[in-house]
């Protein structure tokens, strides 16, 4: 499997379709999507957080990505914690967000060497399930996109969204 | 000795000036008692509870900070192998064949890093310190200029004393050799089990290592004559585009300035300093100007490669630290001479210190010698100025041509020179629109390459990626003021009860290497919005360069300690002029004994000196022992991206209300508190995050409300601005109405009462209901009980 400059790893994501993946989020109790920087200069990754939080998912957004989410409407539960501060947030058993505790969180829009160290803390440091919708193959992860030519990319998260159910 | 000043003055054709030897006499005299008492003032200070810490003595004070700001950690494998029971699987925090868990093997390994920074100071310090007593001998006075007289604040507040003499620094340097060895003993396999130790063992080595950097920058600041303290220090011309290629250049990398500087001696003392460029990378650039401000910088340590391939540096001299370990291979492919120098770098050159100047010469120009070794200084001289001009003669031999279009046809955009690339720059991208005649987004990518060459390792199609990166980029140029040294007691003694009131809304501290997560510029862009805003902004190392060659800042910007300029202390061990500088506003400003006193100093700075750093592209290990001893001395850091591997940050949790509290000397209370600061070291992505999180550093208990109204406006302001809002947490900094920015304060009342469910008493427009705490002007802040007992008896 072609990854990014890591990695050695013992256990690495199960990369998986993208309506698989989807699948994974619509059975989870309480899923949130976390966004990063990339927001800040591709339209393309707002228009998909925009349309995952549509379908009931709530925003965490790091790397001042609230700005052009609150633009286009959306109301992130967070916006002034970097990814740091949220993970460390997340290894805590007692975190909740409006007194709920995150069970999987969505990766989009974020460095890839800063996602991968991120992922890494959550493997080993807790329960919660990760998945990364992002255009590299994250192993830490556990579940990943396989690695993909941009054009493709963009189709997976489509099709992505597409497979979401709406949460009530 | 009154026959010797009329001898003197005799000389010096002074006989008939209307002042009396016996006036002299006096005027000496009464010099001298007045240094005798300040000296018996000195030694009869009070020397606090722990001079010349080991290991333990100041794990108190780390288990204070840790049980606030929780390290976390993001491990960059899941295996050890440090020893032969390994490799072992540590994943999900298993344990080890020795028994150490993954979040303790982690620790370990920051506690190794640091060990491996405070050691680059350490020897640096050292030997500058001994070749200057060799040089001005041990009686040589510590002399940072008139209006320093704290000189060390580092020294006295670690080791206890205030160093005079070169000769006194002796025993400072033996300590701190001695706790790095203490430390690094302690990281052998079979040693601690709990990661809290380890930090405690970072955080100590690291202290370790700003004594260890101020040892190093006074003693070259008081034989050297650098600017001391100079706000005006001069401005140097640097970047690529300042160097004049019709002379030799003499390019020198590293950071100790010592060859360097004989070299630029030796081309004063001949005369040839006009005819030669002698130009520098990374903080022996600093430094060298800081000796002679026509010297020049060519800039950060990423301009390594890029200038070689270039073709134009006639003779490279290299010392120690960050210098690219393939330099001789890049250097010989193009005939490039180097001459190295320090025992920490010799590149397997031949040690040619004992032969003759013109053979050493022939060898190199003729590339029967790739490399050498010289280890005598005078020598080295000699050699590098004959081979730099020599070589300057057969530079256009040097074949530097790159057929970019060709090159860039080359690729079939498979990728895998980005999945090698540390920044992951989409090089596939760029090379395929650049087929198609767009270079914007190889222009693009030009801004953030760190030139570091792995692209390169790994193109099957053998494209020569840097090099057509480096043609795309341009020549730069600007000017950095040289590095100034100390902050001076008497600004200490203008900003300290600003800073401490809040006031002047921050000390904001770029330091480090140019590992940026994007464009270098970004930089400048963060920290202008601070100068604008009038936060004080201090500045050492490639950060340092990058504000005057990438920002043309120090042009726009004052150079003084003072709201809204911007300070260039110097090279990487002046990062300790930053440290003693927030040292210096407990002792200067509000009195506090320094003198092996350490928690107590530390402590005052967490909760009162609204000072943070930014290390916006650290990637060696001195980083991360600057960054920690900054850490453990109470001043949080805000860190790129890419430093999330160095595997641990410690981030506070702001809901979490038991952690953030402490002992109030006036009321005799323990009191809840503000998060703030919220975490010690903290990374972001992007550099509008990293505006809105430096803005929010900078909050202290102890603000006065007129200080927190000012460091709310910006926080609210950037928030708007960064964010599209106003921060989450920005209504846990609010203890009273009078906290909130009168423009402000209605708007924000009506948000407290409606989305926090805060009372208010409209008609008075006051808050009744809904605060951390009350706010008192009088509210005396300590997290250490010792303190509590001193100040309340
Ligand atoms: S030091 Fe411990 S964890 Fe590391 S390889 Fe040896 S036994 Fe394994
Ligand atoms: S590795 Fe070489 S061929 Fe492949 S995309 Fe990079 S430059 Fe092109
Ligand atoms: S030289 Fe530049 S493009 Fe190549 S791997 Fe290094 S940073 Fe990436």
């Amino acid at each position: 499997m072609s990854v990014y400059a890591d990695v050695q790893v013992s256990r690495s994501a199960k990369a998986l379709e993208p309506e698989k993946l989807a699948k994974l989020v619509n059975m989870s109790k309480y899923p949130v999507l976390i966004t990063g920087g990339k927001l800040l200069e591709n339209e393309k990754l707002v228009d998909v957080a925009v349309r995952i939080n549509e379908k009931g998912i709530d925003v965490i957004a790091c790397s001042a990505s609230s700005k052009p989410l609150i633009e286009r409407g959306v109301k992130p539960k967070f916006t002034t914690f970097s990814l740091h501060y949220v993970t460390q947030f997340m290894l805590d058993p007692d975190f909740r967000v409006e007194g709920k505790s995150i069970d999987l969180a969505i990766y989009l829009g974020f460095m890839p060497y800063y996602l991968s160290r991120v992922l890494s803390a959550l493997k080993h440091f807790s329960k919660i399930k990760t998945v990364a919708i992002e255009p590299f193959y994250h192993p830490h992860a556990s579940f990943s996109f396989p690695k993909v030519k941009d054009e493709e990319y963009y189709e997976m998260l489509e099709r992505f969204v597409g497979a979401l159910e709406v949460r009530v | 000795m009154a026959i010797k000043i009329e001898d003197v003055l005799r000389n010096m054709k002074l006989e008939n000036v209307n002042i009396t030897i016996g006036e002299i006499v006096e005027e000496g005299k009464v010099k001298a008692e007045a240094e005798e008492r300040k000296e018996v003032r000195e030694e009869s200070l009070p020397v606090g509870p722990t001079p010349k810490p080991h290991i333990l003595d100041l794990r108190y004070w780390d288990r204070v900070l840790l049980e606030r700001f929780e390290p976390i950690y993001m491990p960059m494998q899941d295996f050890c192998n440090l020893c032969t029971m390994g490799p072992c699987d540590l994943s999900f925090n298993k344990e080890g064949a020795c028994g150490i868990d993954l979040k303790t093997q982690k620790a370990r390994i920051v506690a190794l890093a640091c060990s491996i920074g405070a050691s680059a100071h350490a020897t640096h310090g050292r030997h500058l310190l001994e070749e200057m007593i060799k040089e001005f001998g041990e009686d040589h006075p510590i002399d940072l200029g008139l209006e320093v007289d704290v000189v060390a604040p580092n020294i006295m507040t670690v080791f206890g004393i205030k160093p005079k003499k070169l000769k006194d620094l002796r025993e400072v340097a033996n300590y701190v050799e001695q706790e790095i060895t203490r430390v690094l003993h302690t990281i052998h396999t079979g040693q601690e089990e709990s990661y809290l130790d380890y930090e405690s063992k970072a955080l100590h080595v690291s202290m370790i290592d700003h004594v260890a950097m101020e040892l190093a920058d006074i003693v070259q600041i008081s034989c050297l004559n650098y600017p001391k303290g100079d706000p005006d220090a001069p401005l140097i011309e640097s970047g690529v585009g300042a160097l004049d290629l019709e002379k030799p250049v003499i390019l020198v990398i590293g950071h100790n300035v010592v060859p360097a500087r004989f070299i630029d001696d030796y081309l004063r003392e001949k005369d040839l300093h006009d005819l030669i460029e002698i130009a520098g990378i990374c903080c022996t650039a600093i430094d060298t100007t800081r000796y002679d401000a026509k010297a020049k910088i060519v800039g950060t340590l990423s301009y390594q490669l890029r200038i070689v391939r270039q073709g134009f540096a006639d003779l490279i001299v290299v010392d120690e630290q960050c210098i690219r370990a393939d330099l001789l291979r890049e250097c010989s492919k193009l005939g490039i001479p180097l001459i190295v120098t320090s025992e920490a770098s010799v590149r397997g050159c031949e040690d040619r210190t004992n032969d003759d100047v013109n053979d050493i010469v022939d060898d190199l120009v003729n590339g029967r010698a790739k490399g050498v070794l010289i280890r005598d200084m005078e020598k080295l001289a000699k050699v590098a100025v004959k081979t730099a001009f020599k070589s300057f003669l057969r530079r256009s031999r040097r074949n530097v041509s790159v057929n970019v279009e060709e090159e860039i046809k080359k690729c079939v955009n498979c990728g895998r020179c980005v999945e090698n690339c540390p920044h992951s720059l989409r090089i596939d991208l760029a090379f395929a629109r650049a087929k198609n005649g767009d270079f914007s987004l190889l222009k693009e990518l030009e801004e953030t390459c760190i030139a570091c060459g792995r692209c390169e390792q790994v193109c099957h199609r053998g494209v020569r990626i840097v090099d057509v990166i480096v043609r795309i980029g341009e020549a730069k140029r600007g000017k950095v003021r040289a590095g100034r040294g100390p902050i001076k007691d008497s600004e200490i003694r203008n900003v300290g009860q600003p800073i401490v009131m809040g006031t002047i809304p921050g000390v904001i501290a770029p330091v480090g290497c140019p590992n940026y997560p994007r464009a270098r510029r970004e930089l400048s862009e963060i920290i202008e919005e601070f100068l604008k805003r009038r936060y004080i902004v201090v500045t050492s190392g490639c950060h340092a360069m990058d504000l005057g060659i990438e920002g043309g800042l120090y042009e726009k910007y004052g150079g003084d300690f003072d709201a809204g300029c911007l300070v260039n202390v110097g090279s990487c061990v002046a990062n300790s002029h930053i440290s003693g500088a927030v040292i210096k506003i407990a002792n200067i400003f509000a009195g506090r004994n320094l003198l092996g006193n350490y928690a107590e100093i530390a402590d005052y700075i967490l909760n009162r000196v609204g000072a943070v750093g930014l290390a916006w592209g650290a990637m060696s290990q001195k980083a991360a022992s600057i960054a920690t001893g900054f850490n453990r001395l109470g001043v949080p850091v805000v860190a790129s991206p890419h430093c999330l591997k160095y595997r641990r940050g410690y981030v506070g949790k702001f809901w979490k209300r038991d952690k953030w509290w402490v002992y109030d000397i006036k009321s005799g209370q323990k009191v809840y508190v503000e998060p703030c600061p919220d975490a010690l070291i903290v990374c972001a992505e992007t550099k509008e995050e990293a505006i809105v999180l430096l803005a929010r550093l900078c909050f202290r208990p102890a603000d006065t409300y007129l200080g927190r109204q000012i460091k709310l406006t910006h926080y609210l302001e950037l928030g708007k601005k960064y964010l599209g809002c106003y921060p989450d947490d920005w209504h846990l900094f609010v203890r009273t109405e009078q906290d909130l920015p009168l423009k402000m304060r209605d708007e924000l009342l009506q948000i407290l009462e409606e989305e926090h469910g805060w009372k208010i008493d409209w008609d008075k427009k006051k808050i009744l209901e809904g605060p951390i705490r009350k706010y008192d002007p009088g509210f005396n802040p300590t997290l250490l009980k010792d303190i509590y007992e001193k100040y309340r008896r």
